[in-house]
């Protein structure tokens, strides 16, 4: 449905760089990354707010809308802003969607109220409006206008975690309804929940894309990995098919049969990883001596950064001790159990 | 407990000072208030030549701020809303005529729209006249006056978020629409806030208006005649008659576009 071709658009420093995206009709589609990834400027570009460079092309249904005037695309954006317009009431700011005024508008009108919950909302004055309510307004004002493709910038960023759980259900119950979104955002989680099809966006690029769950799952490399939260992931070769290293002095003996000689991704699951008390110098395999770097609150327990040649993160449940058991450069022996260990092959 | 007192050293200078400067400004409209005889006031009310001075002040200023406010406020969209290559030069020409003085503005005006001209002659010919006429001082006003309109109006329309305006093409809206019905509305307060100073300062003109037209009379000149002619007793009522009317539109209109209370 949506096709994006050779987009290299430079803006002051930054760069964006997408060979290729397509995006089929009723998907839901979330570009997720950090900030300054590029996802915004992505979205301006299909919604014609920046226009791209030849040999660029954005193609909506076959037809190429790469030099369309934004207000002629029917591509319906939902920016990061507050964009109600403050002197029109929450009713006027929907009509505004609509060119003309008939029967047709009123009915249309009295829909979206309705799936938004807005009828107690329309006589008021936008400033009155909470961040929940603004989002809510906004969705149905540019629904309003019949869009082929919704656009949403971190939709879910100015509002509280209530809000937005009402604000998800609502967004899955639209794409349910056929409506095709693209929706941007720097949280991982909340990619995960919602997409039918995510991209990774890193420094301009589309770097994974691919269902949530294969993104999850697989992740292609250290940015993506750790943007879905892995702590600890790293390159990796397999020496024998028994044994795989990082690096010259790490390591791991492994229980199962791997191909020998390969590259591998390894993902150490921190929950998982074991302190051995000093007193009892463990003689188990996959067992490091480390020195602690770093110790810091992560809920609900402690989070130590634990230099073992490689940096590997440690996540200790704290239960009801308040305090870090281990301080930075107390010297530590770490334990990797079988089942915090995640082998990639590829 | 020692209460700290509530003005520092810093802040009494800065009260004195300002203080100060509101004196100046203060000092000779009271003074000339409180020096004019409430008798010569009603007689200059009813003297014929200052009434219908101060109309032809008024009207003539009001038209040419309506008529300059036309050309004016999409130019003050374009200079908030669009960059071009010597965007920098049209700014600085548009605050020309606060910077040099109005009797060469009125000079330099003449130069354009007397009979000696093309566009004077091509006027006259359609049977209208500038010099000596209210034509003439409408132009004289609104060249001086304009910048003020222009510079109030683009700083209102650049405070409106792109974001919004973006938003609204975004709905399908054209250009046409968003300046209608989001920019203007939302900058309302800026443009009227540059229509009440084009107007004030068009009302209050003297050096331009002079030279492209002595007669018919606007009050300043009228001020001035009175002044040169009969001394100060006779330009001071027509000069208190003239403030106080220049005032009451000023606060009317600021009234106007107060902005409302924001409650928190």
């Amino acid at each position: 449905m949506l096709n994006i071709q050779n987009i290299h658009t430079r803006l002051d420093s930054f760069e964006l760089d997408i060979a290729e995206l397509s995006i089929d009709k009723g998907e839901y589609f979330v570009l997720a990354g950090p900030s300054g990834s590029g996802k915004t400027i992505l979205l301006e570009l299909i919604a014609g707010i920046y226009k791209t460079r030849p040999p660029g092309k954005i193609l909506l249904d076959g037809k190429d809308i790469t030099h369309h005037k934004m207000q002629d695309r029917k591509v319906g954006m939902v920016f990061q802003d507050n964009t109600l317009f403050p002197h029109l009431s929450v009713l006027k700011n929907i009509e505004f969607a609509f060119k003309h005024k008939n029967q047709e508008r009123a009915k249309i009108v009295e829909r979206l109220a309705g799936q938004f919950r807005l009828h107690d909302l329309l006589a008021r004055d936008p400033k009155t409006l909470s961040g929940g309510e603004i989002q809510r307004v906004v969705l149905a004002r540019t629904l309003a206008s019949n869009p082929d493709i919704l656009l949403l910038d971190e939709p879910l960023s100015a509002i509280d975690t209530s809000q937005k759980d009402q604000l998800k259900i609502l967004l899955r119950q639209l794409n349910r309804q056929g409506q095709t979104i693209i929706h941007v955002t720097h949280d991982f989680e909340e990619a995960y929940t919602l997409a039918t099809k995510m991209g990774i966006m890193h420094q301009g690029k589309i770097v994974s894309t691919g269902s949530p769950q294969s993104i999850y799952q697989n992740p292609k490399n250290n940015f993506v990995a750790r943007f879905c939260g892995y702590k600890n992931y790293f390159e990796a070769q397999t020496a024998d098919n028994k044994k795989l290293c990082i690096g010259k002095n790490i390591c791991l003996e492994l229980r199962g049969d791997i191909a020998p000689n390969s590259n591998c991704k390894l993902l150490i699951d921190e929950r998982k990883i074991e302190f051995i008390a000093q007193t009892a110098k463990s003689q188990q395999i996959n067992t490091f001596d480390g020195i602690v770097e770093d110790a810091y609150n992560a809920l609900p327990g402690i989070e130590y950064r634990i230099d073992i040649g490689i940096q590997v993160i440690v996540w200790e449940n704290s239960g009801t001790i308040s305090r870090p058991k281990y301080h930075p450069k107390d010297r530590v022996q770490i334990h990797f159990p079988d089942d915090s260990l995640r082998i990639i092959m590829g | 407990m020692v209460k700290h007192s509530q003005y520092s050293a810093f802040t009494l200078a800065l009260l004195f000072l300002g203080g100060l400067v509101l004196l100046f400004i203060l000092a000779p409209l009271l003074n000339i208030t409180f020096n004019t005889s409430l008798s010569s006031i009603t007689e200059t009310i009813e003297d014929h030549e200052v009434g219908q001075s101060i109309w032809l002040t008024l009207w003539t200023s009001m038209v040419a701020t309506l008529v300059l406010g036309l050309g004016s406020i999409p130019l003050a969209y374009v200079l908030a809303h669009r960059n071009f290559r010597l965007k920098r030069l049209v700014q600085g020409i548009i605050d020309l005529p606060v910077v040099i003085p109005h009797s060469a503005a009125g000079i330099a005006i003449l130069g354009v729209i007397s009979r000696d001209s093309w566009l004077g002659q091509a006027a006259e010919s359609a049977g209208l006249e500038f010099v000596g006429h209210p034509a003439g001082i409408m132009v004289a006003m609104a060249f001086v006056s304009v910048p003020y309109l222009i510079n109030a109006a683009r700083d209102g329309f650049a405070q409106v978020p792109d974001r919004i305006e973006k938003a609204a093409l975004n709905l399908g809206a054209s250009p046409a629409r968003v300046f209608f019905r989001i920019s203007t509305p939302l900058a309302w307060r800026s443009i009227v806030s540059g229509l009440i100073l084009m107007f004030a300062r068009g009302m209050s003109e003297f050096g331009a208006v002079v030279i492209i037209a002595y007669h018919p009379m606007i009050t300043p000149v009228l001020i001035y005649e009175r002044f040169g002619a009969f001394g100060l007793e006779y330009a001071r009522p027509v000069s208190v008659i003239f403030i106080a009317v220049c005032l009451s539109f000023f606060i009317l209109l600021r009234m106007l576009v107060k902005e409302p209370k924001r409650h928190a």
